[in-house]
């Protein structure tokens, strides 16, 4: 059982933003956290060359990139054939929160979407819930990302269970009270779309 | 028949690292996280003022007519303002900054390209930036309220959420 403690030393963030004060005070909030092991890149191409180098634990990244939006990268770190860099937890932060935008990054692989600005709770409760929820990740024709569907009802009428099928703890995933209603109603139980 | 899909159980290296022993509550996290922005809370005012006089300075007075590329350019640099104001707590700063954004977004949905209204929007920002000289709480509401006729002048009001309290537009 997880407590409620966290340990964040050793734990390795890419920031992925251009705004430089959007950067020195998300990086302000991690260091309060303990994170202190941050690297920077302020365009797509920059945080792609950082993950074919390093080995990142987390990744935080801005929607609106000046060469890309975050729902480019995130579709190119989930079809990215070394692991490590695959299945990182990603998080997006948006400041304009249009739904379009907000669904766009959920489908393209993203773990969390947060709400700019961010709030050292509301960020905390989203790394804890991308670290401690047991989400296994789904690879379809048209979605590579963490399973979205966090209520297992089980094959209908329960028969037809296959190997592939989740596992009923997939269940028993909880979420975080969080304080961003309209993104995260987007993030709540989906069905993926099955080919 | 073949499933056109794979499940992965990948082992959560986040959750390994953070489930370590040692590190600190919740609360003491978000204390110290809260206390870490403070520290930056002067260079940040200075950092809100400095960007307003960027948007200013992208619509020079004489300028009646903004490109699609201009008001694009409003929006990036309106979403650093809402990051820093919405921080620390300019909650009147973060409202005008709201309106405008809903305002850009709207002249460009509609193909409305004057300046004007753009240009009262960050009159009124300055009127609410760190190191203004305050205003009451009608004075600011008049102010706010001018700028929702103008929104709605110009039929920019940002759509109405299918559910209620479930759509944020800025």
């Amino acid at each position: 059982m997880a407590s409620d403690r966290m340990n964040f030393a050793g734990v390795n963030c890419l920031i992925v933003d251009n705004d430089t004060f959007a950067v020195r005070l998300l990086a302000q909030i991690l260091r309060g956290f303990g994170l202190n092991t941050q690297s920077v890149a302020e365009t797509g191409e920059e945080a792609k060359s950082l993950l074919e180098r390093g080995s990142f634990d987390l990744i935080i990244c801005e929607a609106l990139l000046p060469d890309m939006s975050a729902a480019e990268l995130l579709r190119w770190i989930r079809k990215h054939s070394n692991s490590t860099v695959k299945f990182a937890p990603v998080i997006v932060l948006t400041g304009y929160t249009q739904t379009s935008k907000v669904t766009s990054i959920r489908d393209a692989g993203a773990h969390n979407v947060v709400k700019k600005p961010v709030a050292p709770v509301v960020l905390l409760d989203h790394i804890g819930w991308a670290a401690r929820t047991p989400r296994p990740f789904v690879e379809t024709a048209n979605y590579a990302g963490p399973d979205r569907r966090f209520k297992y009802a089980g094959p209908p009428d329960g028969i037809g269970r296959r190997d592939t099928d989740l596992p009923p703890e997939v269940g028993q995933a909880t979420e975080p009270n969080m304080s961003q209603d309209e993104i995260d109603a987007l993030l709540k139980p989906n069905k993926v779309t099955v080919l | 028949m073949t499933a056109k899909w794979k499940l992965v159980h990948v082992r959560n290296r986040l959750g390994d690292l953070l489930n370590r022993e040692g590190g600190i509550s919740r609360e003491e996290a978000v204390t110290r996280a809260e206390a870490m922005v403070e520290d930056i809370r002067e260079s940040s005012e200075c950092e809100l003022r400095n960007q307003i006089a960027g948007l200013e300075a992208l619509l020079p007075r004489t300028t009646a007519n903004v490109t699609e590329d201009l008001m694009a350019e409003v929006l990036r640099q309106a979403d650093c303002i809402l990051t820093l104001s919405g921080t620390f707590g300019f909650a009147a700063l973060d409202i005008v900054t709201k309106s405008l954004c809903d305002l850009v977004e709207g002249m460009l949905r509609q193909g409305i390209f004057a300046a004007d209204p753009i240009r009262v929007h960050l009159r009124a920002m300055r009127l609410f930036a760190p190191g203004a000289p305050s205003l009451s709480s009608e004075e600011a509401e008049s102010v706010t309220s001018e700028l929702g006729r103008i929104l709605t002048h110009l039929g920019c009001r940002p759509a109405q959420p299918a559910e209620p309290g479930k759509a944020a537009a800025c």
